[in-house]
């Protein structure tokens, strides 16, 4: 699980990366398009974390349900 | 500066180009490690920005090919990973620097810039190119061993021919990177100033030179260094030329 979780987590620093540094250099930046840009791109990389979040929230349940079989035996 | 970035991740890639083409560099970027390689053989460039996880070659794969192959060149890696030891071995393999992800894109760039400063520190003073020798530090040049002595703007273009190491300059480029004049301001400078080049290097030319032209001119282009053999041929130094390659 937590090797699961490491990888998960390696998944969101790419997306959290582009995300992070675009809306920084559209601040930089400072005109109207180059915000509209950031903003534009930035949603896609939500979008892309939006993913990574739930592949690590299925993958929270799956082992939440496993642990609840266990108990259950 | 010219940079080469290593990033299968498009979209990190991209902005990466993107970002760092806004902060005054050249920059190549490249989806794999085989290719990032054979690119950093190939075009020598001042930074390699390097991804650790790669496909054809990772990131360390990478190190390990470069290791003691790319004196000139400073490496910072990226990595998504936290573990220590890793860090530790891309740095014990060569690597200059390491940054973790997710990073924001200040750290990158000061990052950046000061990799290229430690790096300017410690590099050869002299850079080469065929018969013709600058020395930065004492802002001497020789052709064949005999002095030749240049004005400091003459001094300036040679110089930024000589980091091009062969690869063709622009009017516009020479104009705002050794005049810092718009490339609108409709001045024949240039030409001028290369002609006073060719003169004051001829003059030092060997009797046997073959009659090869040291600052070559490409039409409807610029200037670059003219070619010579490549036993001869060779730029030392700390280059700060533009890399004319994209991804």
């Amino acid at each position: 699980m937590v090797e699961r979780i490491d990888v998960a987590l390696h998944g969101l620093c790419q997306p959290l990366t582009v995300l992070q540094c675009r809306l920084s250099l559209g601040e930089m930046l400072g005109t109207p398009e180059a915000l509209q840009e950031a903003v534009h791109e930035s949603l896609r990389e939500c979008a892309r974390l939006n993913d990574g979040v739930g592949r690590m929230r299925t993958m929270l349940q799956q082992s939440v349900a496993m642990e609840e079989n266990e108990r259950a035996r | 500066m010219r940079v080469l970035i290593v990033e299968d991740d498009a979209s990190l890639g991209l902005f990466l180009q993107k970002g760092l083409k806004l902060e005054g560099h050249e920059v190549a970027w490249v989806g794999d490690g085989e290719t990032g390689l054979q690119f950093a053989v190939e075009q020598q460039p001042d930074l390699i920005v390097l991804d650790l996880s790669l496909p054809r070659k990772d990131g360390i794969e990478v190190l390990e090919a470069m290791q003691g192959r790319f004196d000139g060149t400073a490496v910072l890696v990226l990595t998504g990973r936290s573990q220590v030891e890793e860090r530790v071995k891309c740095l014990n393999l060569g690597a200059d620097d390491c940054l973790l992800k997710p990073f924001s894109f200040h750290e990158l760039t000061a990052r950046c810039r000061a990799l290229l400063r430690r790096r300017e520190q410690f590099a050869d003073p002299v850079l080469r190119h065929g018969d013709v020798e600058l020395n930065r530090m004492d802002r001497k040049v020789t052709r064949h061993g005999r002095a030749v002595e240049l004005t400091v703007k003459e001094f300036a273009l040679l110089e930024f021919l000589l980091l091009r190491r062969g690869r063709c300059c622009s009017r516009s480029e020479l104009l705002r990177e050794v005049w810092q004049m718009s490339p609108d301001a409709g001045t024949n400078v240039v030409d001028v100033y290369v002609n006073y080049l060719r003169k004051k290097l001829g003059a030092a030319s060997a009797e046997d030179d073959g009659g090869y032209s040291v600052i070559e001119t490409v039409r409807g282009e610029g200037y670059q260094m003219g070619r010579v053999g490549k036993a001869v041929s060779r730029v030392s130094g700390y280059p700060t030329g533009a890399m004319c390659a994209g991804a």
